[in-house]
């Protein structure tokens, strides 16, 4: 996969997720399609490319905004399901 | 994260409960309209019933969250209202609040505007109290204004009423005035050129030797004089009797020695108080002044040190505010006799006469000659006597004084 298209990030420009991870307690995800499934043990994000899993221990959406969730507690598990099959 | 804590609450926020099947639309569905939400929380009721809690703002949830509840078939609950305007609304109906906080604050302002304490600093206990004594005289007292203080004015009212003292500094800061006095020697007046003058002698001495350029000499050489005696006079006697006496202004470089002494107890024997290491420390609120607390509250020692270190609350533009506390460390002490070396302590006393000696020089005198006496006193202590003999010029000039009968 290419990692810029005209000298942009290809992230911004396909709109695939953005995850960054601060140890295990704290996930930022930017370039979301909206929340499938949230407890205290999972969220289930709906992304671009398929469904984002975070699993874990007292789990709160610190901030959820149309680009950007942030999620804080004790993160065991980030993992893809139902990946949409891409030609590149 | 504070300052977005802080910009919520101003803006004033609202904490719901979202409750139904498809709980994860209405957040969606809020997403894509641009609602904000924040602490998000999942949690299960008593009966397993799964609900979401999160807080919106409080424009968002008064005009647009309906016609999302609607459309996701949601049921929104409001748990709490926070924020700046709710507390504002609930604080309006509890007058006596508002009346205590103002009138908190107003006090504050007021005693904070007031002098509370005047420190004299100065170079010995006398002058310290007559500058109070001054100072309170002219109506400054604790309880006075600050901003009514003119600091100019008390500086200049010491130094006239006080003749020793040659520099006033008055500052003040926040509710405490400092004074601190410096003294020293004023110089004489000068005396004009053209105006008749004395020339006395500044201290006891023997003259050694004298050039008199204009007046009348009074002293022989190898007399001793006293302070204050006249050397030589501005009133000159002519030889001839039925001239009248001139009136000159004298010059005269009188040259004499003088000796300077000191004298040291030598102690063979000194009890010391030295610190055992242990102690303790207590702690006590300052308000306007008062030490709250009673005495000695943690002191358990029998013999003991003090140390006391006053502070107060300084706001950043140096202000300080007479709200403070004191810090007090009792540090035990153990009384120890120590024996001192005989030629030890005489060599240590030695060089305490000498330096005491070394103060009392005037300048531009010419040590010619210096003494060490060892005193056995009948004490069984020895004393150390230090004498420096110099020779320097003694004359002063002052006015003429002139006798009325002659």
């Amino acid at each position: 996969m290419k990692h810029e298209i005209a000298g942009l990030p290809a992230e911004f420009i396909l709109g695939l997720p953005n995850i960054s991870l601060i140890g295990n307690n704290k996930i930022d995800i930017i370039n979301h399609r909206g929340l499938k499934n949230y407890s205290e043990k999972k969220v289930v994000i709906s992304s671009k490319i398929g469904d984002l899993n975070i699993e874990g221990d007292k789990l709160l959406i610190k901030e959820i905004s149309s680009e950007n969730i942030k999620i804080e507690g004790n993160i065991s598990a980030v993992s893809f399901t139902n990946l949409r099959h891409r030609s590149d | 994260m504070v300052f977005l804590d802080l910009w919520n609450y101003i803006r004033g926020y609202v904490v719901i409960k979202v409750e139904g099947i498809r709980a994860e639309r209405f957040v969606n569905i809020c997403l894509n309209r641009e609602i904000g939400i924040w602490d998000f929380e999942s949690e299960s009721g008593d009966n397993k019933k799964h609900w979401y809690k999160m807080s919106l703002s409080r424009k968002d949830f008064t005009k647009r969250v309906r016609p999302v509840a609607f459309k996701s078939q949601c049921r929104v609950k409001v748990l709490e209202r926070r924020g700046l305007v709710f507390d504002v609304k609930k604080y309006k109906k509890r007058k006596l609040i508002i009346i205590g906080g103002l009138s908190a604050c107003i006090a504050f302002y007021i005693l904070s505007s007031l002098l509370w304490s005047v420190q004299v600093i100065g170079p010995n206990e006398t002058y310290e109290l007559d500058a109070k004594k001054i100072i309170s005289d002219m109506g400054i007292k604790p309880g006075v204004f600050v901003k009514n203080i003119n600091s100019k004015k008390i500086a200049d009212n010491i130094i006239l009423k006080q003749n020793n003292i040659t520099w006033v500094g008055v500052t003040i800061k926040g509710t405490r005035m400092y004074v601190s006095l410096e003294d020293g020697v004023r110089n004489p007046g000068i005396i004009p050129r053209d105006e008749p003058c004395d020339i006395i002698a500044s201290k006891d001495a023997i003259i050694k030797s004298y050039i008199v350029k204009e007046g009348e000499l009074r002293v022989a050489k190898g007399e001793s004089v006293l302070k204050g005696q006249v050397l030589v006079s501005g009133l000159v006697n002519s030889i001839k009797e039925d001239i009248l006496p001139r009136l000159v202004h004298s010059q005269a470089d009188i040259l004499a020695r003088v000796w300077y002494n000191s004298t040291v107890q030598v102690e063979l024997d000194i009890v010391k108080n030295v610190n055992t290491g242990r102690q303790s420390k207590d702690k006590k609120l300052v308000l306007f002044g008062l030490v709250l607390g009673n005495d000695n509250g943690k002191n358990k020692y029998k013999n003991y040190n003090v140390i006391e270190i006053q502070k107060y609350l300084t706001l950043p533009n140096g202000y300080e505010v007479p709200i403070g506390f004191k810090e007090i460390t009792y540090l035990e002490t153990d009384k120890i006799s120590i024996a001192l070396d005989g030629d030890e302590a005489v060599k240590q006393a030695k060089i305490k006469a000498l330096r005491d000696v070394e103060e009392k020089l005037s300048s531009g005198c010419e040590i010619i000659d210096t003494n060490l006496e060892i005193i056995d006193n009948q004490m069984g202590g020895l004393q150390v006597s230090v004498s420096v003999e110099c020779i320097e010029n003694i004359g002063i000039k002052v006015e003429t004084v002139l006798d009325q009968s002659k």
